[in-house]
């Protein structure tokens, strides 16, 4: 018998004894190869430099005054100049730059020579990302990153943008932020929003930029994981989902980067607008989540709910648990959110739907005051102390947070928060605010609807330099929907075959996920009255 | 019908990796939907499945598209040893993803701690011949390189834009994975393990 292996080994390896005695690897190259790999994707940590910029504290980096911001290290401030005659390249910081060239550029920039005229842009993108990647510390501390996940998870169906801006505002400051990553992020952020407004050119808007940044910018690849799991509001996610909810925290880091500058001097902290104050203090109430966390269940439900009227994305690799579907999209947090909040809340919802008013009342007509009892009421069905908890949790958690949209409550309500109790823990409704989520309420189905069938990152306002006026919803989303309605229906109507795709996903993207009747999920959306025979397991 | 054949069918896990921007996710797209989409979405990881009948036998396809970003390259080696076979893709316009190409069929090796395993080389955008950089006897020449010790590998051109090849592609890397699978590739071709310890 002849392998290709025996034919290889004799070949280039030491001779027959040796080998046995030895196993010398056959392709020692390999291996070289792959550490060469994992240094130049891995966290910077394992790249040591001895020049001015890679791999550096972003502290102890030479700077570059920029006017109207300060100093800012002097690799990112030429990167951005030169980029910025490039903006209307197609795919700028989506395609990659030849390794070779792109070493001899990380050893001309980290000797601080600079950007040469004549270097193509895409290798001026990479080494800037390389940059981004190696900074000891990212830009973007973690906890604050992870906050802006879960906003960006609400952000679509609440607000435009409000959440998001205001978190910046609120904790991206000096304390939390050092000066200098502040002034940097801001610079990078400016120009990455300025890159967006070009992508009717060069096609990267900020969804794909954050896509391709966002693993940079937040470094989150590694820490995603140990994040998500700190975080009371998001359930834990495959690395993937984890990515893609950064991802989508880089978005609005692009789009509202305006709301850093609301620290435009870094040394003169102005006093912050009352109404934000009054949310600061809300927080400090209840644990660590983020203001966010109210809209964040409430919307995690109702598009849990009007989701499931259709087909349900998931893909093949995640179905430990109904609710883990994963996605490409930004959204991925919100579509995969709160599988164990939502598992006790199954059991609230069975109990006679009037948990829905708890949560914001996605059905406002239960809403009565009868919900704060029935809540209390609601037979905790996995068991009794999982069910406490949870009710705890919702109090702690929803009772004192609302969106910091509404100032007029946000000031008077105090949280009855189960750990702050100096305030007496006031009734529900006066959380719940009706008045914002119903009438938003349709657009808001039609616009998930969109999401889903589009499947893209378009929810949010289209133009990232829009100070909060988008409507989240642009004609765009509405023709690809109804492009890939079309063709869904076709695919429907040509009856599998072998053309056909197998699974018949949910737009263009999701295979069709087939739920158990006995399963959580199933009981959910029977008690909600949503669930079809066709969507059942035979 | 097809739910009764699928049944019976063991998925086949194919990979499609490459560099960022080269059309991993067009072709999949052109194979499992036949559409070509102008998005210009950088994918994280997709997954789509298809089932269609080669060599008059039913095969059952679970596409996985993955990211090209150096960014993502922490996600690749868990996709990697999911992958049964493997779907490299590089642009014919771009240097850069070609380069890619060899270092990508190493991490299989690699992965896979196989001497041989079924990779289909594929060529995209030859649509774009105006652009073309990479000549079809380049990417032959790096095929058959590998084909002394990996006789599950061969290169196709194809374009997304097109539908050129692009059932091909797929087809014949089905092919190929039936052929290891036939000549007990996956056994033989392992590489031994010390014999001493």
């Amino acid at each position: 018998m002849e392998s290709p292996l025996m034919k290889q080994k004799s070949a280039a390896q030491p001779p027959q004894f040796l080998a046995g005695l030895l196993r010398l690897p056959s392709r020692p190259k390999l291996n070289q190869q792959h550490q060469l790999q994992r240094s130049f994707c891995c966290h910077g940590n394992s790249v040591s430099s001895d020049g001015k910029f890679f791999g550096r504290p972003l502290e102890l980096q030479p700077t570059t005054e920029v006017p109207g911001l300060g100093a800012v290290p002097a690799i990112l401030a030429a990167c951005c100049d030169h980029l910025a005659s490039h903006v209307t390249d197609e795919g700028l910081f989506r395609v990659e730059a030849p390794r070779s060239r792109l070493v001899e550029l990380r050893r001309q920039l980290d000797a601080g020579a600079g950007v040469g005229e004549a270097t193509p842009p895409r290798d001026v993108a990479c080494a800037l990302k390389a940059w981004l990647r190696e900074l000891p510390e990212p830009l973007l501390p973690p906890a604050i990153a992870q906050e802006l996940a879960e906003a960006a998870a609400v952000g679509v169906a609440d607000d435009d943008g409000a959440r998001a801006r205001d978190l910046l505002r609120r904790r991206c400051r000096p304390p939390a932020v050092s000066p200098s990553q502040l002034r940097a992020l801001r610079h990078l952020c400016e120009f990455l929003a300025k890159v967006a407004r070009h992508s009717a050119s060069n096609r990267m808007d900020a969804d794909n930029l954050a896509t391709c940044l966002g693993p940079c910018l937040l470094r989150h690849v590694g820490a995603a994981a140990a994040a998500s799991a700190a975080s009371p509001l998001l359930p834990p996610a495959s690395p993937r989902d984890a990515v893609a909810r950064l991802n989508a925290a880089a978005a609005l880091l692009v789009r509202h980067h305006q709301a850093l500058g609301a620290i435009d001097s870094v040394t003169a902290v102005e006093p912050p607008p009352p109404a934000v104050e009054a949310g600061k203090r809300g927080r400090s109430g209840s644990c660590s989540g983020s203001g966010g966390s109210f809209a964040a269940l409430r919307a995690a439900v109702g598009r849990f709910a009007s989701r499931s009227r259709s087909r349900s994305p998931g893909s093949r690799r995640g179905q430990a648990s109904p609710f883990s579907a994963s996605s490409a999209s930004s959204t991925a947090a919100a579509r995969a959110p709160l599988a164990t909040s939502l598992r006790n809340l199954v059991a609230a919802a069975a109990a006679g739907r009037r948990a829905a008013p708890l949560i914001g009342g996605r059905r406002p007509s239960a809403q009565s005051p009868a919900a704060t009892v029935a809540a209390d009421a609601v037979p905790a069905e996995p068991d009794a102390a999982e069910g406490r908890r949870f009710r705890q949790f919702l109090l702690s958690r929803l009772g004192g947070q609302e969106p910091p949209k509404s100032p007029s409550s946000s000031s008077s309500a105090s949280p009855p928060s189960l750990t702050s109790p100096s305030s007496p823990p006031s009734s529900l409704e006066v959380s719940t605010p009706p008045s914002r989520c119903r009438p938003g309420d349709s657009r808001r189905r039609r616009l998930l609807r969109c999401r889903r069938v589009g499947g893209g990152r378009r929810g949010f306002d289209e133009s990232p330099s829009s100070g909060g006026g988008g409507s989240g919803f642009s004609p765009r989303d509405s023709l690809r929907a109804l492009r890939l309605r079309g063709v869904r229906r076709q695919n429907g109507g040509g009856s599998g075959g072998s053309g056909g795709s197998g699974s018949g996903g949910v737009g263009r993207r999701w295979p069709r996920l087939l739920i158990s009747p006995s399963s959580m999920k199933a009981r959910l959306l029977r008690s909600e009255g949503l669930l079809s025979s066709a969507r059942l397991k035979p | 019908m097809s739910k009764s054949v699928s049944k019976s069918v063991k998925p086949i896990k194919i990979v499609v990796i490459g560099s960022g921007g080269v059309g991993k996710s067009a072709l999949t797209l052109q194979f499992s939907k036949s559409k070509f989409f102008l998005d210009y979405d950088p994918t994280i990881e997709d997954s789509f499945s298809k089932s269609c009948y080669i060599d008059n036998e039913m095969a059952r396809l679970d596409i996985l598209d993955t990211a090209g970003q150096e960014e993502f390259t922490s996600m690749r080696e868990q996709y990697m040893r999911l992958g049964q076979a493997f779907l490299v893709v590089f642009s014919v316009t771009d240097r850069k993803g070609f380069e890619e190409v060899d270092s990508l069929i190493q991490l299989i090796y690699r992965v896979k701690d196989r001497e041989a395993f079924p990779i289909m080389v594929a060529g995209n955008k030859i649509d774009l011949q105006n652009d073309r950089c990479i000549d079809q006897s380049l990417a032959q020449e790096l095929v058959q390189r590998h084909q002394e010790f990996n006789p599950y590998c061969a290169y196709i051109e194809t374009s997304a834009k097109t539908r050129l090849n692009v059932d091909l592609v797929f087809h014949d890397l089905v092919r190929l994975l039936r052929l290891y699978n036939a000549k007990g590739g996956s056994k033989q071709a392992k590489k031994s393990k010390c014999s001493l310890l």
